[in-house]
């Protein structure tokens, strides 16, 4: 089911993660509100936006918490997964890369002699999507979008893919629902929502980071519009719990905040383009796009991590999605 | 020929383009933009639908497709081109065409607007909109024409029961089309066919009452995302529309225009991820868009959704065809060699990333926090200097190669 992993590259993706993880900074002040029954403490070292490396010893212990029966959030390698267990039966999000995976497995054996029997990708991205050799027995479900990226792969540690899909798929974990949704285009082209109507608990990846700007390095193939579009979608939702995929904490505060990020930093663009359209036709819409990720500012995210180094990224991203849609 | 042109007709694509061209780009004085509140967005109830199962597609068949990068000139391709009046003071001529004195004559496009062009479309990824070239229409094949006026190009094929035509791009550009394909036959516009998702080439399909709209499955989601859909309260015109509906396909489609075969096929994620190539076999005719440039590296501002593994394994691929003419969306040649040539150089991209990136690893024991460096020093020291004299070579080539460590590491 799984190609043998490269070992070099299980540092490479470990790298990853912390590259992921370090952009949105300053998680040693992160203020987690949520229900936190964090069986270990750890505290993450302050990264700038560009992160900063480490050795795998560097990494913290890995949390698992109980967010209602049968569900944990994972966290360790700086990175979120969410577990089901139920019937005999496990579902794992994201393994990320074998070592994280073979973690995994160890929390998962604390709790149940059951194989995992299902892993869901949250998107193409090559950082999650390692790992999944170390659960033979698991049916690897992806988006559709995720095939064609896998097969670009040269670095050796992307899966098999054994179960696509477009709009939605339920997977039912023994008597327990777990939702995969299809929004839209949003950090990559496989984005995929994972939901649990039940328990209200939902797993996102790299759509946003507490408090902090996505740092700018990582935001090449975010689709703002699109972001945008999915956590206002989500935030409909009933919502216990929030995973994001590289924060330890699982408050849907974290995840509201950012719907009013990304619908402040939209309106404040959008309106922007829509003056310069206005008064000047096309060249002052022009002249607007060239400058506005230089004058633009929103005062009331200048706090947030990476705000300095990243704002100017997301506001250049932010016009490329409305007008080009990238 | 029907009608004249409008006057704006030329300009408006050139100035959507020119308007990418800008987006990355830090000039000119400092408009102030004043926040506006957060808007509110009309959200449905959490959702209650159920699974579908995983589709199953059967690539059509398709040419050979290995990516085997040879590089072999080809003679320069044979066609009968028809100059339109030059809207510009210095015209450039059609560079692989013999000018014939035939079919239509739009009306000279008017004077570029201000700020004025200074560059040529992906010789910078800043500054002013480029000097506005001459229409062109060139007869590549019996019935297949390519049309490129205002930086873009379109894909003409004549059958007698209808036209097929790609990417109108917006209102006016369509209408612009209309006459041009007035002056060739009486057949209806039936056929539109999207090259890709990005806003610049889809607008315009709503002025051919009767075509069919095709475009790659990831259209869709892309669309649903055009501002005059999401908060149609606020839209702004001169951003344009997208298609009302569209008919969509996921690895392969075949259409048929007469005794023409038009193939569209999904190769992967190119710039974009609904990247279409048209490919006519019998003619040996492709059309991409947005791949890349004649001698000139794709401008920095324009491959934030460029996936360069992705672009090099399409060239690659379809370089493996035979070709007589390759259509590009932003150039006015047709010549295979300008794609073989950006064939080589992704190549040679690809492999001088990847090798820093092995050596990287093997430095580091194995370790891959070496490579992991890469991405901060890399950029700013790499050179490919066999390709220093390609146009935006010293502005691009950093972000090309931070482009292809992300394609490399993380699938971007």
């Amino acid at each position: 089911m799984n190609r043998k992993p490269n070992p070099a590259l299980i540092l490479l993706a470990a790298a990853l993660l912390l590259l992921a993880a370090a952009a949105p900074a300053a998680y040693g002040a992160l203020s987690i509100a949520a229900p936190a029954p964090a069986t270990l403490d750890f505290a993450l070292e302050p990264q700038d936006d560009d992160g900063a490396s480490v050795s795998p010893q560097q990494f913290p212990p890995a949390i698992m918490t109980e967010l209602a029966d049968g569900v944990y959030h994972y966290f360790g390698f700086f990175s979120s997964s969410l577990i089901v267990i139920d019937g005999g039966e496990v579902l794992v999000t994201d393994p990320s890369l074998d070592l994280r995976a073979q973690s995994i497995r160890e929390e998962i054996a604390k709790l149940t002699d059951a194989p995992v029997s299902v892993i869901a990708l949250t998107h193409e991205h090559y950082d999650h999507v390692g790992g999944t050799g170390v659960f033979p027995d698991a049916t690897v479900i992806c988006h559709i979008n995720c095939q064609p990226v896998f097969d670009l792969d040269v670095l050796g540690d992307v899966p098999e893919v054994d179960v696509t899909f477009d709009r939605q798929l339920d997977v039912n974990v023994g008597e327990k629902l777990v939702e995969l949704h299809y929004l839209g285009p949003g950090d990559g082209e496989a984005t995929t929502i994972v939901y649990m109507p039940a328990e209200q608990i939902i797993l996102t990846a790299d759509l946003y980071e507490p408090r902090a700007l996505s740092g700018k390095n990582w935001v090449d193939d975010k689709n703002f519009t699109g972001t945008r579009h999915i956590l206002n979608t989500v935030s409909q939702w009933p919502l216990r719990h929030a995973i994001n995929a590289h924060s330890p904490g699982t408050n849907p505060q974290e995840l509201h905040e950012n719907v009013a990020y990304y619908n402040d930093l939209f309106a404040a663009v959008y309106q922007a383009l829509a003056d310069a359209a206005n008064q000047g036709g096309m060249p002052a819409l022009f002249g607007v796009s060239a400058t506005l990720p230089q004058t633009l500012r929103l005062e009331q995210y200048q706090d947030w991590g990476n705000y300095d180094t990243a704002f100017p990224r997301h506001v250049e991203r932010m016009i490329l999605s409305i007008t080009h849609a990238d | 020929m029907t009608g004249k042109l409008k006057p704006a007709a030329l300009l408006f694509g050139a100035t959507l383009l020119a308007l990418a061209l800008l987006l990355a780009a830090a000039c000119g004085s400092d408009p102030t933009s004043t926040p506006i509140p957060a808007a509110t967005a009309t959200q449905p109830p959490a959702p209650t639908a159920t699974s579908t199962p995983a589709p199953t597609d059967t690539p059509a068949p398709t040419p050979t497709a290995e990516p085997a990068p040879t590089n072999t000139p080809r003679p320069a391709p044979t066609a009968t081109a028809t100059p339109m009046p030059a809207p510009t003071p210095t015209p450039q001529p059609a560079p692989t065409a013999t000018p014939q004195p035939t079919p239509p004559a739009p009306t000279p496009a008017p004077p570029a607007p201000s700020p004025e062009p200074t560059e040529e479309p992906g010789q910078n990824g800043s500054g002013m909109m480029p000097e506005m070239p001459p229409p062109i229409l060139n007869e590549l094949a019996p019935n297949v024409y390519h049309y490129f006026s205002a930086f873009y190009s379109n894909l003409i094929v004549l059958s007698d029961d209808g036209v097929l035509v790609t990417d109108p791009a917006n209102n006016a550009r369509a209408q612009e089309l209309t006459e041009v394909i007035a002056g060739l036959t009486e057949a209806p516009v039936t056929h539109i066919v999207l090259t890709h998702e990005h806003y610049d080439h889809v607008g315009g399909t709503g002025e051919f009452d009767s075509a069919t709209v095709y475009c790659h499955r990831n259209c869709q989601a892309i669309f649903d995302l055009h501002p005059s859909r999401t908060d149609p309260d606020i839209a702004i015109p001169i951003l344009g529309d997208v298609p009302e509906s569209i008919t969509t396909y996921d690895e392969a489609m075949d259409l048929t225009m007469g005794d023409i075969v038009v193939q569209l096929r999904y190769l992967g994620p190119g710039d974009g991820d609904a990247t279409t190539v048209i490919y006519l076999p019998e003619q040996q005719i492709v059309v991409t868009s947005d791949l890349y440039e004649p001698r000139a590296l794709t401008a920095a501002g324009f491959v934030d959704d460029k996936h360069f593994t992705g672009v090099r394994h399409i060239l690659n691929t379809i370089s493996q065809w035979p070709l007589t003419h390759a259509v590009n969306a932003h150039s006015p040649g047709t010549d295979p060699q300008d794609l073989r040539e950006n064939v080589q150089y992704y190549n040679d991209l690809y492999d001088a990333v990847k090798a820093e990136v092995d050596a990287a690893i093997a430095q580091a024991g194995g370790a891959a926090f070496g490579a992991y460096g890469l991405f901060d020093t890399l950029p700013q020291t790499f050179q490919l200097e066999q390709y220093q004299d390609w146009g935006n070579y010293e502005s691009a080539l950093p972000k090309h190669v931070q482009r292809m460590l992300l394609a490399i590491y993380h699938g971007d």
